[in-house]
């Protein structure tokens, strides 16, 4: 079995179009939530190693993020979901949402709510296409560099592969863009659904 | 001349000013030969290896030893290199998971390794709750921490 770092490009395709229909659920969640119509983009999938995390990230920029572990029925630890907000994106949302984003205690809750409601939705979609169970903890909370948000969440990993899956994907309601990464980072267990997964489509 | 060093890895240097970005719970590593003017900074996410996993710079045992022989290489005689640390914070305000409490456990695990390879730390800037970015200066062993907030520190 080939491992997560060397997909080719149909293999890529595959998990492009199952980011996809997660952020499509993600993204009709949203919709849902702000009462306005919010089109995805198509998300742009890579696997990235690990030690060129920050070639990809924008890692100085400040970010919202919400972090959620993912919990397989059967097996345990899944992976991570990180769902992060720029800071321009985050008050736009908080905007629309609350019409007002003075409040920095208020803003930072409505963004860990926003981002709990894209991640519970994309890991349903995500789950329901791998045919499996997973349930998302309650999301964590933090605003920082975009890298040290995550790195905790990272090291996890890091210990068993060398590389983790970026979607990146964009949000806009109406006019205004809202700027979103979703980002997965499946554990060992879930390499290997996405992979037998893979196997399947091939 | 700025060299970047990515999350898990580690580089060596003289003269040049070697940077890493975006510091949470992982911790920055720099060791530092005064004699020589031979510097190396590490980014570690892990504070030990386990038994038979491969030598990598992720792990702050594994990067102590990396780098110190790459800083023979680069010719130090291994004698009187320092060690200044930052970074091991705790990012998240609301928090659910025990994976993010790791930034203090990171700290006295790599303390502990450094003690081990008998190098002394001279100086540290670890725990709290912003990230950091670091920029080690391998033509005199200074530091400088950036904040989050936009505060600056050197050690």
């Amino acid at each position: 079995m080939h491992s997560i770092g060397d997909l080719g490009e149909i293999e890529l395709d595959a998990l492009k179009e199952l980011g996809n229909i997660g952020v499509g659920h993600a993204a009709t969640s949203l919709s849902r939530m702000l009462g306005r119509l919010v089109v995805m983009s198509v998300p742009n999938v890579r696997v990235v190693k690990i030690s060129e995390l920050h070639e990809v990230i924008e890692t100085e920029k400040i970010v919202a993020g919400v972090v959620t572990a993912l919990e397989d029925m059967e097996n345990g630890q899944a992976g991570f979901l990180y769902v992060t907000f720029p800071e321009s994106s985050s008050e736009k949302v908080v905007r629309i949402l609350l019409g007002d984003s003075s409040d920095e205690e208020l803003m930072d809750s409505a963004i860990m709510e926003i981002g709990n409601i894209l991640s519970s939705s994309f890991c349903d979609a995500t789950a329901e296409m791998l045919g499996i169970v997973l349930m998302p903890t309650p999301p964590s909370f933090a605003k920082d560099y975009s890298i040290a948000v995550v790195d905790a969440v990272v090291s996890q990993l890091a210990d068993k592969s060398d590389h983790i899956v970026i979607f990146e994907t964009e949000l806009r309601e109406r006019e205004d863009a809202i700027e979103i990464l979703v980002m997965l980072m499946p554990s060992e267990t879930f390499v290997n659904y996405i992979l037998k997964m893979l196997s399947m489509v091939e | 001349m700025e060299i970047l060093v990515g999350i898990g890895e580690f580089r060596v240097a003289k003269g040049a000013v070697l940077k890493t970005v975006g510091l949470g719970s992982c911790v920055g590593i720099a060791l530092y030969d005064p004699s020589v003017r031979v510097g190396g900074l590490a980014h570690v996410m892990l504070p030990h290896s386990s038994n038979g996993t491969a030598r990598s710079a992720k792990y702050a045992d594994h990067a102590v030893e990396m780098m110190l022989e790459a800083m023979e290489r680069a010719g130090s005689g291994g004698e009187g290199i320092v060690a200044k640390i930052a970074g091991g914070a705790q990012i998240f305000k609301h928090m659910t998971l025990d994976v993010f409490k790791i930034g203090e456990r990171n700290v006295e695990a790599i303390k502990e390794n450094l003690e081990n390879f008998g190098i002394r730390l001279v100086s540290e800037d670890v725990g709290g709750t912003q990230g950091r970015t670091i920029s080690f200066f391998t033509q005199d062993g200074r530091m400088l921490i950036k904040y989050t907030n936009g505060g600056e520190s050197w050690i």
